[in-house]
């Protein structure tokens, strides 16, 4: 992880933390723990799933959004419950992760995301890519989503957004 | 797709309460549909028209297969077909934007914002040679332009020379609702979502004229009342039965009668975020949802207070995109428009109702290509297509493939 031009390195010690947060999240989100997603965020963070398209013109719109833990819980029941959808393993990969601004205790981050979605007897394919642009908070207890925007290259989503990128 | 063997396009002697497994995997009906529906005597949805709200404004839609341009001049909006008439090459090589006029990258050849082919470089030659000859004439050579009326803001347009009114198209039960969401106030665009779903169109449009599946197949119309069958409920078709409003009244999470026989259920299910679903009601009448389909390839939503249009656009015959614009009025305050996006968790691709239907359609496509020549059923409340008041019903399906068989000859 580098800090940006217009953003000064972080410490050693925030770089750690901000990078565990991804892998950690990555982690919890590919071995399907989802019940462990909201632990990753202070409660009322916003989480945004959205398109380059909407970002461009300004579109608040969000394929998900979740404004507190409870809308992420309740996307969890979805998953687990109460959605009927054919189940397809997803794989996050998260790269090129830069600090952009850094301000006492609260750090803004983006990171480049990658993900592929695997369907039964069915060769792997691309699900989407993108950039997340990121607010984090460094907590006594590690770093946590304070806000998380995911914007997706593509206008196009194949068949259904099933599960938090 | 599989075609496993050779088939007979020919309608079940049954009629419209049997639907032939070619309807969905035949390349030949694909295209037939093309030319007699979507090229057709037809109003097919182009774009809102706050899309392109200043003159040069345009988006790239599509009608069928076909790219169209729609942009705003000083006359209105023109709709004009992403193609230049040189040398065939795509025109317009951005889905949204503002421009003067349209230049071809390849041999810039100019056309206007209404479509007319301004500038042919060295149209007259160099040095006295070459050029087009004097029998050439511009005006001959413009894009290919299709006609549009608007109504309330939103715009259609039609490759027919001889359609009737918007108006008339609709008819009056059908206009009504149009107008019910469409009443003339300012809209405010929320957003897109956009996905592609591995089936044929026309299952999208059977889906939302079904009341039957909505509900055994969605936990949240059923628990939350959203849409559910023991409501007060009715299926409304236009004379032709082309177009149909599926509308509902909400209900409670109680077990009753009917509420006891779906299995989707669930008595104690409760959303932590109780802010998903705090509807106000903002338009007259009893109904909390009406869905509403157009033919060609337009449904409009209402469920609560999430409002968008959705964009059917096929693209072979085992495939469609369907593009959803979601939108507000203008005078909506904060609390509204926050509303209506938090309500959004429900729809399109990512949607707690709309996730169920485009993995239905994804399993209705494998199966139906499996064999062309099996037929499907569709006979819940009997062989009829006349209007219904309530939801145990595949009538609009039937009415609908009455009209298609109709306009296809088959």
């Amino acid at each position: 992880m580098i800090g940006n031009d217009t953003s000064p390195m972080p410490t050693a010690e925030t770089a750690r933390s901000i990078d565990w947060l991804y892998r950690a999240y990555a982690a919890a989100l590919n071995d399907e723990a989802f019940e462990r997603w909201p632990e990753f965020f202070v409660d009322d963070a916003l989480y945004l799933v959205t398109t380059r398209e909407n970002v461009a013109q300004n579109y608040p719109l969000g394929l998900i959004r979740c404004e507190d833990n409870a809308m992420r819980r309740d996307r969890v029941s979805a998953i687990r419950d109460t959605a009927m959808y054919v189940a397809r393993p997803m794989r996050r990969s998260f790269a090129n992760i830069v600090v952009t601004r850094t301000d006492g205790n609260v750090v803004d981050a983006r990171a480049d995301f990658i993900v592929l979605e695997t369907f039964s007897r069915e060769p792997t394919r691309l699900f989407v890519a993108g950039v997340s642009e990121d607010r984090i908070v460094m907590e006594p207890g590690g770093a946590l989503f304070a806000e998380r925007r995911c914007i997706i290259d593509s206008d196009v989503i194949p068949t259904s957004l099933i599960y938090p990128l | 797709m599989i075609l496993s063997k050779e088939h007979e396009l020919k309608w079940p002697e049954a009629g419209v309460t049997r639907l032939p497994g070619w309807l969905y995997s035949d390349p030949s009906i694909f295209a037939r549909e093309q030319e007699h529906i979507f090229q057709g005597r037809s109003w097919a949805y182009l774009c809102l028209e706050e899309e392109i709200p200043a003159v040069g404004d345009y988006v790239v839609s599509r009608i069928g297969t076909v790219p169209v341009i729609a942009v705003r001049n000083a006359d209105g909006i023109a709709a004009l077909v992403n193609r230049c008439a040189h040398r065939g090459a795509t025109i317009c090589r951005q889905a949204s934007g503002s421009a003067r006029e349209f230049v071809c990258p390849y041999h810039q050849w100019a056309y206007g914002l209404d479509g007319a082919l301004k500038r042919v470089p060295f149209q007259r030659g160099y040095n006295g040679q070459g050029g087009m000859p004097e029998s050439f004439h511009p005006s001959a050579h413009g894009l290919q332009r299709l006609h549009v009326e608007t109504r309330h803001g939103v715009a259609f347009a039609s490759f027919a020379d001889d359609m009737e009114p918007l108006e008339e198209y609709l008819g009056d039960a059908m206009l009504a609702y149009f107008d019910r969401v469409f009443d003339g106030r300012q809209l405010a665009i929320l957003g897109h979502m956009h996905q592609r779903i591995p089936g044929n169109w026309k299952l999208m449009f059977e889906n939302i004229k079904d009341p039957y599946h909505a509900s055994l197949l969605h936990v949240f119309l059923v628990t939350f009342g959203l849409f559910r069958l023991d409501q007060e409920s009715t299926v409304e078709m236009d004379p032709t039965g082309r177009h149909a409003a599926l509308t509902s009244r909400k209900g409670e999470q109680t077990v009753n009668e009917a509420t006891s026989a779906m299995r989707s259920f669930r008595a104690d299910f409760k959303l932590q975020g109780q802010k998903l679903l705090d509807p106000v009601r903002e338009f007259p009448g009893n109904a909390t949802v009406v869905m509403q389909t157009i033919w060609p390839n337009l449904i409009v939503q209402q469920q609560s207070n999430t409002l968008a249009v959705r964009q059917i656009v096929p693209l072979d015959a085992g495939s469609f995109d369907l593009r959803w614009t979601f939108f507000g009025y203008a005078d909506d305050d904060e609390a509204m428009r926050d509303r209506r996006l938090r309500q959004a968790n429900l729809m399109g691709p990512a949607g707690f109702v709309s996730v169920d239907d485009s993995e239905v359609m994804l399993l209705c496509q494998q199966g139906l290509e499996i064999d062309a020549e099996r037929d499907c059923v569709a006979e819940m409340g009997g062989d009829g297509v006349d209007d219904a008041l309530h939801m145990v019903t595949e009538t609009a399906i039937r009415a609908f493939y009455r009209y298609y068989r109709e306009v296809m000859a088959l």
